[in-house]
């Protein structure tokens, strides 16, 4: 579903630096990794809002960097930061994305009805954005990014500010769509969430990844055979740095 | 509705792909100004049904007004595009070189603030929208939004000339609106020059001068027979003004022959202005995504100190440095203060050349500078006390009270001693015996805004029509104190 060649990006210090990535459909991917790492940079450039100084991205066989606009809309890009507009409502704000989109306008209705519902925003769907919590507005962001269906979610922090029922709604979201084959590729600062909900996970350190696999070849490359998820990134990391 | 949605939705009509979309269905340039317009209206109206109704009545009543002072000076109007003599033409290109100058400032303004805030750019450019289409519909909505009040306040005596029969007026409807669009593309051009030449680093600070500049254009060229030789200007006003009875057909004339209804140029200006913001969306839409993304991903650099350089000193010292460093990238800070200078030193020339002639010209420029300390107190004022975005790290910070807002009077006094000491230093080379006039009204002029910004603080964040509404009588308090420590000063100067 996504391939990623040989990466480089650079702002005046190299933030990435030939990174290679490779996730198939129907895959939870978890890109790990300290402050600064690069993660967020390497999600911008997948999702075509940075240009990567070199390397490939390949979206669902379509190569981004040559075909943005089709790579795009296969693709969903929820940030750390729901950038949601205050004065719209939740409906507004999807029909809004529906027509960058271009959803069609009966499928889109439905999808809209069926997330608001889901993410238990329906009785809020007439008032204005600013009045919701980082909670909704989170939840209202991941409606609009799964309103057209895309094949492949990428998304910044997801569960921060989500409190534990939310968080649920979130994870089991998550889970029904690679259960019907489509991809999701997350960075998180809360390690037992990718323990849990991913797939796969990598872990990059200063623009390069250091470790990638299961949760159980993460444990053996580090050789940390019943240690959590936090022993092992923190084992990891820590080599590279030393 | 024709829509299409590739590999999820119905297949794509044959030969849609890649197409533009209709004038008005969902994603086409209209549609996205639309909603950008319903955004900009909602916002006028937040606050509750009180602060619309309000909003609704004073814009009513300002265009009802207007409409009637239309009335009133259509006749004169009338007479002016009767005659369509020279001075009819001179009179419209003035008008409309001052028009445009403050489009292209409000257009270069709004460039700045879009390259340096995200907004709604991640739903944007990661849709599969094409990048042209999003700055086209930026374009569009910056010449809205810098024509809107120009064009609100020509309107009615447009109206009014029309409401009189003097229907060939009609066309400085298509010319403003041309000159906004045009506006709105070589403001954007020039500020993505700018951010190609300087970096995006300086770019916000140049393109906020240059701002100022177009936005002062009209006045500094009213200042123009005071600074420029008598010569030059005479040679400038006869190379500008058209022989008496000659129909003049340079193109520096057109627009002035459309608002005054003449049809070929009004369509030439108006295809020109098309054609500048298409042109400038097809070249720059790519330049556009990747300049605005490329400025945020990119971290500010400071001066890199060893971390044995920092935390010395003591709570004094390190409040003291906080409120100098954020002082100093105030974003607006300098255009602003260059802002007080456009004004003053024209103004300052045009009185010492008074005073050359045996006028009281000390007296005068006393009153400027007591007026412009005050204007360029509140400025400095407004960073440290006013917006503070940290304000309750403090509060709740062990430290005094008293000397956090000791470090916040302090660094504005050294700035202020800095900028404002400037025109004094001028006034003791030039109008020694004036200065201590100059000293008593401006040490006054500063120290009033300075207590009046810390008796009535106000934050940036408050909201409602209230808060507005005190804001703004704190602003017309603010505007009669400096003129009056000006008039104090100016008279305190005749005096001694």
């Amino acid at each position: 579903m996504l391939t990623v060649r040989g990466l480089c990006k650079s702002f005046g210090r190299p933030a990435v630096i030939g990174l290679d990535l490779t996730i198939a459909a129907g895959e939870i991917y978890a890109l790990l990794g300290p402050n600064g790492a690069g993660k967020t940079t390497t999600l911008r450039m997948v999702c075509g809002l940075l240009a990567p100084d070199a390397g490939s991205i390949e979206i669902a066989g379509i190569d981004a960097l040559a075909e943005p606009a089709r790579a795009k809309q296969v693709t969903a890009w929820l940030p750390d930061e729901p950038l949601l507009y205050d004065r719209l409502s939740p409906l507004e704000y999807l029909e809004f994305v529906a027509g960058l989109w271009q959803v069609p306008a009966e499928l889109a209705r439905g999808r809209a009805q069926r997330l608001l519902t889901e993410l238990g925003l329906w009785p809020h769907r007439g008032e204005l954005c600013e009045g919701f919590s980082r909670g909704m507005r989170q939840k209202t962001a991941l409606a609009g990014a799964l309103l057209h269906d895309p094949e492949l979610l990428i998304m910044d922090e997801p569960l921060s500010g989500l409190d534990a029922a939310a968080s649920r709604q979130v994870k089991d979201l998550l889970r029904a769509r690679v259960g019907s084959g489509r991809t999701v590729v997350l960075t998180t600062h809360v390690l037992e969430v990718a323990e849990r909900l991913a797939d796969r996970i990598g872990i990059l350190s200063s623009g390069r990844m250091v470790a990638e696999g299961t949760f159980g070849e993460l444990r053996e490359q580090a050789g940390r055979g019943e240690g959590t998820l936090e022993d092992v990134f923190l084992h990891l990391t820590s080599e590279l740095l030393a | 509705m024709s829509l299409y949605i590739g590999g999820l939705g119905p297949p794509a009509p044959a030969g849609s792909r890649g197409r533009a979309p209709g004038l008005l269905t969902t994603g086409s340039v209209l549609w996205l100004l639309a909603h950008d317009l319903r955004l900009a209206g909602r916002s006028l109206r937040s606050g509750g049904g009180r602060k619309a109704r309000v909003v609704g009545i004073v814009l009513l009543s300002t265009i009802v007004l207007l409409h009637l002072v239309g009335f009133a000076t259509a006749p004169a109007l009338a007479r002016l595009h009767d005659s369509y003599r020279s001075e009819a033409l001179l009179t419209s290109s003035v008008a409309l070189a001052g028009a445009f100058t403050l489009f292209l400032s409000k257009a270069i303004s709004e460039t700045t603030e879009a390259l340096f805030q995200r907004g709604d750019l991640d739903l944007l450019l990661s849709s599969p929208m094409p990048m042209r289409r999003v700055l086209t519909t930026r374009l569009l909505a910056i010449a809205v939004i810098a024509g809107f009040l120009p064009i609100l306040l020509v309107v009615p005596l447009v109206n009014g000339m029309m409401l009189r029969g003097q229907f060939a007026w009609v066309g400085a409807y298509p010319v403003l609106a041309s000159l906004s669009l045009g506006a709105a593309a070589a403001g954007s051009a020039m500020t993505f020059g700018l951010l190609q030449v300087v970096g995006p680093r300086w770019t916000r600070l140049f393109a906020r001068a240059l701002a100022t500049l177009f936005g002062a254009m009209a006045f500094l060229s009213s200042q123009a027979r005071f600074v420029v030789p008598d010569e030059l200007r005479g040679a400038l006003w006869r190379a500008m003004v058209p022989a008496p009875g000659v129909m003049p057909w340079g193109p520096q004339w057109w627009p002035a022959r459309a608002a005054l209804g003449d049809r070929l140029p009004m369509l030439v200006l108006s295809g020109v202005a098309v054609v500048a913001v298409l042109s400038v969306s097809a070249a720059l839409g790519q330049a556009y995504a990747t300049g605005v993304m490329g400025n945020l991903a990119i971290p500010r650099a400071t001066r890199a100190a060893g971390v044995e350089r920092r935390f010395g000193g003591g709570v004094f010292t390190a409040l003291l440095r906080k409120e100098a460093l954020l002082l100093r990238r105030h974003p607006g800070l300098g255009a602003q203060v260059f802002y007080q200078f456009i004004f003053l030193v024209p103004g300052a020339v045009a009185l010492m050349k008074v005073g050359d002639m045996g006028g009281h010209s000390p007296a005068g420029v006393v009153f400027l500078t007591a007026l412009m300390t005050g204007r360029i107190t509140k400025i400095l004022v407004a960073g440290p006390f006013e917006t503070d975005q940290a304000m309750a790290l403090a509060i709740t910070s062990p430290v005094p009270n008293a000397l956090v807002l000791r470090a916040k009077w302090m660094v504005t006094l050294a700035a202020l001693s800095v900028v404002g000491g400037l025109p004094l230093v001028a006034i003791t080379l030039k109008l020694t015996p004036a200065f201590p006039a100059a000293l008593l009204a401006c040490g006054a002029a500063a120290y009033t805004r300075l207590h009046l910004a810390l008796s009535r603080p106000v934050q940036t964040r408050r909201g409602g029509l209230e808060g507005r509404m005190r804001a703004s009588t704190d602003g017309l308090l603010g505007v009669i104190i400096d003129l009056g420590w000006g008039i104090a000063g100016a008279i305190l100067t005749i005096f001694i």
